[in-house]
């Protein structure tokens, strides 16, 4: 097993990330992980990390990366769009690509909330097996319309200029990428034709997801529920159905593309 | 310059960044090393000690910001982390750095956050030659904290303590009791300067915690800054600014 430190990229627009490689020569199959907006490539209590270390066991590689502006990457979240975080993603799976570890027919993505989105904008695009989406915001804009700005917008640390999402400054070009963004997305998707499971916190929102996948006609969907008691308690479903969550996945990405 | 970086302690590989002012290469160059919190990683939330590290390498000053084992990228489980393996692992980014070329090594600072606040504030008492320290949001009465945690999250203390869908061990609450005290005692053998940093509605740790490492510090040079109206990890642009200005001033001041 081994876990290296990677970036890429142009000087001074770097984008850094972590590559865990099985032990051994042969070529792997490789997931490569899109974490969500505020996140890093750790994502919420390192479920990213845990996930990757939990394929590694089933001989499958992983990249998890930061999009410039966040984590450990070049750039600041204010210059930051959802076209870079595109362009960044497509970086990160052409860069596994590029490995000679890597099995470049054995592709997978996993995109958590908007990256989820980010990972289904460009999955049509690379010879991808197969995606999760866990918590995904496949509805990128209605997803900002109702539960980001909601509230947000005119709060006292928001200027005109940019959004304040806790300390991360978000800058209005990213909101109005979100829209622009858009008809790209619904055309690369159509061109996706791999296989897709879906993990919820909720019915609800696993069918919307579903619904998604449905308008583009992916062949295999799978949804998986994490249903729990106390499901509206306001604790995230990493911190309720974590082993769940880590298990499903590697189970699902085994059967998939190794 | 932003290098990635990585070192072994204790059996197990912890990766880093290392930031490198621009145009000073040629020259030795003061350095400070960062401890994250509790759950945290070394770009912290929303990217603050990113940000800082930033600042301070256009400054001219060399920054390490590392995860702890467990934590971030770093080798190890999150729940086999006690606060004595976060003590050894602040041990070794300070003595990795000292390896590192270019790096003063008479010039070094601390810089901790949250529970990273105390393992900073620990080792500054102990770690020889430490220049100059900064303590935000600091945990300084570390029992009392999680006692009350152990008691509001569980109903009952001495159960299985659950953080974020993991469980941690026995031995995190033993080294809690074992540490708890040892760094208000290590830091009044710390007499180089030191900044304290607290959010006025710090809902974590209390700004009394703040207060008392000010209290007790023994330095020759001493300052607490409150911030109005910011939280435990200063999470609004306005109080974000104001931490990374004054983190920034101070360690360039001083170092």
């Amino acid at each position: 097993m081994k876990e290296l430190q990677v970036s890429f990229g142009d000087i001074g627009r770097e984008i850094r990330g972590m590559l865990h490689l099985p032990e051994g020569k042969g070529k792997y199959p490789c997931v490569v992980f899109f974490h969500g907006l505020t996140e890093s490539k750790n994502e919420a209590m390192f479920l990213f990390r845990n996930i990757s270390r939990e394929l590694l066991k089933s001989g499958i590689a992983s990249l998890r990366m930061d999009y410039r502006g966040m984590g450990d990457s070049d750039g600041e979240s204010r210059n930051m769009t959802v076209w870079t975080q595109l362009k960044d993603a497509a970086s990160g799976v052409e860069y596994v690509l590029r490995r000679k570890e890597i099995d470049n027919n054995k592709i997978g993505l996993y995109g958590m909330h908007s990256g989820g989105y980010l990972a289904s904008a460009i999955a049509g695009l690379f010879p991808v097996k197969s995606i999760v989406f866990l918590d995904a915001a496949l509805n990128y804009r209605a997803y900002w319309e109702h539960k980001v700005l909601n509230g947000r917008f005119g709060s006292k640390s928001s200027t005109k200029k940019s959004l304040d999402l806790n300390g991360l400054q978000i800058g209005n070009k990213y909101l109005q990428s979100i829209r622009s963004s858009e008809k790209r997305y619904n055309e690369n998707f159509k061109e996706y034709k791999g296989t897709v499971l879906i993990i919820n916190k909720n019915k609800k929102e696993a069918g919307a997801v579903y619904a998604a996948c449905r308008y583009v006609k992916i062949p295999a969907i799978k949804i998986k529920k994490m249903v729990f008691a106390g499901e509206n308690n306001g604790l995230s479903v990493v911190s309720q159905s974590r082993e769940r969550i880590i298990t499903a996945s590697c189970r699902w990405f085994e059967s998939k593309i190794k | 310059m932003e290098k990635l970086v990585d070192f072994k302690n204790k059996g197990e590989k912890l990766f880093g960044v290392l930031h490198y002012p621009e145009t000073l290469k040629k020259i030795k160059v003061p350095c400070v090393v960062m401890y994250h919190g509790f759950t945290g990683s070394r770009t912290e939330a929303h990217f603050l000690f990113t940000k800082l590290a930033r600042k301070l390498a256009k400054r001219g000053i060399a920054v390490l910001r590392f995860d702890f084992r467990g934590s971030g990228d770093s080798e190890g489980s999150f729940s086999d982390m006690t606060v004595e393996e976060e003590l050894s692992d602040a041990k070794a980014a300070l003595d990795f750095i000292k390896t590192q070329k270019n790096i003063a090594t008479d010039r070094l600072g601390i810089l901790g956050l949250s529970m990273g606040g105390f393992v900073g504030s620990y080792t500054a008492g102990q770690y020889p030659g430490i220049k100059s320290v900064v303590l935000m949001s600091a945990v300084a009465r570390f029992w009392s904290l999680w006692r009350k945690l152990l008691v509001e999250g569980t109903g009952r203390a001495g159960g299985p303590v659950m953080v974020g869908g993991i469980k941690l061990s026995k031995n995190f609450i033993t080294a809690i009791k074992k540490y708890d005290g040892l760094n208000l005692k290590s830091i009044v053998d710390y007499v180089n300067p030191l900044l304290v940093i607290h959010g006025a509605k710090d809902p974590v740790v209390p700004v009394e915690d703040g207060e008392l490492y000010h209290a007790v510090s023994a330095s020759y040079k001493k300052k607490i800054v409150i911030i109005e109206n910011a939280g435990h990890t200063f999470e609004s642009k306005r109080s974000e600014e104001k931490a990374i200005k004054l983190a920034a001033s101070w360690f360039r001041e001083t170092l």
